[in-house]
């Protein structure tokens, strides 16, 4: 039943399971020293990549070696499928946000800026800005504009948010497609010497902490694979074309073409934050975890990512059909039963208590209104309005819950009635008249 | 019993004990699990204030992995409810099943929903028509254009619900 969510937990799995941690831990001074090391000659080669011209061939072998050193190393597959002049339109898969720059040092290209990143950055890192932010029509048409007049091609990430590229794609946008008809599929795929396997990035990890990771292990390796140019068959819809290169890519990279989108990658990652705020007892980041789904990217605990211990995946499973059993409990019974099945059980009929948490990040709008509202009208209390609808026990049998339920029904009817005529003492009058 | 049966009792329960004020949501019969009542409270303040609007609620056998159907039982007039009284909102859609193509990154149905969040969407949807959608067409342009119109006509609605004489 849960296999949509497994599939979700595999895209964005992190990293190194316990005994991974040894070579790290031993190697971390080692890696310290040359991170030191590296983010001066790092200074150097930002400079040299902001001073050369775009495309000339000095600049990219000079940037190339320096990334080299830098521990940002490019390999290519499949060279003859390499971009040929006429072709503007390079989708790759999203793996990192360093992606671009992998691409850009062995096929210089540009990248729209969709991101908030320091505007400073935006030139030499090759980002340009085409207007995002004043809405896709104006994007699409400087896109094109700039496709018309200008060599260098354009790299869009059409998944518009990373995964780890190892178990699947995420659903295309349909954007990028519309700018051109024929795109240069490119397959990235990121990997790091053994035994130090850390993972280039995780969920909800910031641009910055990827960097430091790239620049402290020995070195990362980006593979980019070319596929052939496709081109958009006629009478083919942007989705239908979407969804063909889509499918493409993901048998090139033998994982699923899967129909998930950015939007429940954000979902995953709160309901994992919202998981993670069960672990700390402290309000607070509770609190903050229910604000917004912005602050909750920032503040997912990264070691409950990294057990992928049996109970933490059962535990899941558990939440998915009970969300509102806190995961403690869930984990505390299944270290006892060992059994999805056995816990639910037991948490149904009440062998093991606990105290419901609220399932729901962000209620509706109208019920917060509604509170505020009635909590207004200070003459009625809620209870003579007979608004609660909550019986006082849950019936053992069924015939007694149906009662209850029958009773509640028509109390809530009648006592909304009674409150209509309250606020329109003009019907009763009419009433009482026939 | 199946986990579907089992999530199902366990919101039952839940919703029995503590729902949200004005809801009430049950099986019309224990004997099918899968198919509910729901008693909504029209939202305070709206034009919806006070009427008690049933509804049924159906479950795939896969729930909670795919969504249930909500269809309204009584009179509804509303922009987002399909005239023989379908509910059409995003938290009842899974994600990639978008018929409206209007719902880009909004809450859709996932097994973290519940049916106590689908009742609550649906309360905020009747204090607040989603524009875009239009289920119900002359409901949406009457919206649009003739509020007062509109308010009328759900008076009439919350009236007919409690039972009351229209005039």
């Amino acid at each position: 039943m849960c296999f949509a969510f497994r599939a979700h937990t595999h895209l964005f799995d992190r990293i190194a399971n316990q005994w991974q941690m040894v070579p790290l831990v031993i190697y971390f001074p080692i890696g310290l020293c040359l991170l030191i090391v590296r983010v001066f000659i790092g200074l150097h080669a930002f400079l040299v990549a902001s001073l050369l011209p775009k495309s000339s061939v000095v600049r990219c072998f000079i940037i190339r070696t320096m990334c080299a050193v830098l521990g940002f190393i490019v390999r290519e597959e499949h060279m003859h499928f390499k971009r040929k002049v006429g072709v503007k339109l390079l989708v790759a898969n999203h793996i990192t946000d360093f992606d671009h720059l992998a691409v850009d040092l062995v096929l210089p290209c540009i990248v729209p800026i969709i991101s908030d990143s320091p505007k400073f950055l935006n030139w030499s890192l090759g980002l340009h800005d085409f207007g995002t932010k004043n809405g896709g029509d104006t994007f699409t048409q400087n896109v094109k504009h700039y496709l018309s007049s200008c060599e260098v091609p354009i790299l869009m990430h059409p998944e518009n948010a990373t995964t780890n590229g190892r178990s699947g794609l995420l659903k295309f946008n349909s954007l990028p497609f519309t700018l051109d008809s024929i795109v240069h599929p490119l397959c990235i795929s990121v990997s790091r010497p053994s035994p130090l396997e850390v993972s280039p990035t995780v969920l909800g990890s910031r641009w910055w902490s990827d960097l430091f990771w790239i620049l402290l292990t020995p070195f990362t390796v980006f593979t980019l694979k070319y596929l052939e140019s496709i081109h958009q068959k006629e009478g083919e819809s942007v989705d239908e074309f979407a969804k063909r290169v889509q499918i493409e890519m993901a048998s090139a990279m033998n994982v699923a073409a899967t129909n998930y989108t950015e939007a429940d990658k954000l979902e995953y990652m709160k309901r994992i934050a919202h998981s993670a705020s069960d672990n700390s007892s402290s309000q607070h980041q509770q609190k903050q975890t229910i604000i917004s789904s912005a602050s909750a990217q920032r503040n997912i605990s990264n070691p409950l990512l990294e057990s992928t211990s049996q109970i933490e995946r059962m535990a899941i499973r558990v939440k998915e059909v009970l969300p509102q059993v806190p995961i403690e409990v869930v984990k505390k019974d299944l270290a006892i039963t060992a059994n999805i099945d056995e816990t639910i059980t037991r948490l149904l009929d009440g062998t093991i208590s606990y105290k419901a948490e609220t399932v729901v990040n962000s209620r509706p709008e109208a019920q917060t209104q509604k509170d505020s509202q009635s909590s207004n009208q200070s003459n009625i209390s809620k209870s003579e309005l007979g608004l609660n609808t909550s019986a006082k026990t849950f019936g053992k049998s069924a015939f007694e819950r149906m009662r209850s339920y029958k009773e509640r029904k028509e109390a809530l009817i009648e006592a909304s009635r009674a409150r209509y005529l309250r606020k329109h003492p003009e019907i009763l009058m009419k009433m009482a008249k026939r | 019993m199946s986990s579907a049966l089992r999530r199902l009792m366990a919101e039952y329960k839940q919703l029995t004990l503590n729902p949200p004020e004005g809801l009430i949501a049950g099986p019309v019969d224990e004997e099918n699990f899968f198919e509910w009542e729901a008693l909504i409270t029209g939202p305070e303040e709206t034009c919806f204030e006070g009427g008690v609007f049933p509804a049924r609620l159906t479950f795939p056998p896969d729930y909670p992995l795919s969504p249930p159907k909500m269809q309204f039982t009584c009179e509804m007039f509303h922009p987002n409810v399909y005239p023989d009284g379908r509910v059409c909102i995003s938290i009842l859609h899974a994600p990639g099943d978008d018929p409206m193509g209007y719902e880009s990154s909004a809450e859709r149905w996932s097994p973290v929903q519940s049916v106590e969040k689908v009742l609550l969407s649906v309360i905020s949807m009747l204090a607040e028509p989603n524009e875009e959608s239009g289920a119900n067409v002359d409901a949406a342009k009457m919206w649009r254009e003739d509020r007062k119109q509109f308010y009328a006509i759900a008076d009439r609605l919350v009236r007919k619900s409690l039972n009351l004489p229209l005039n």
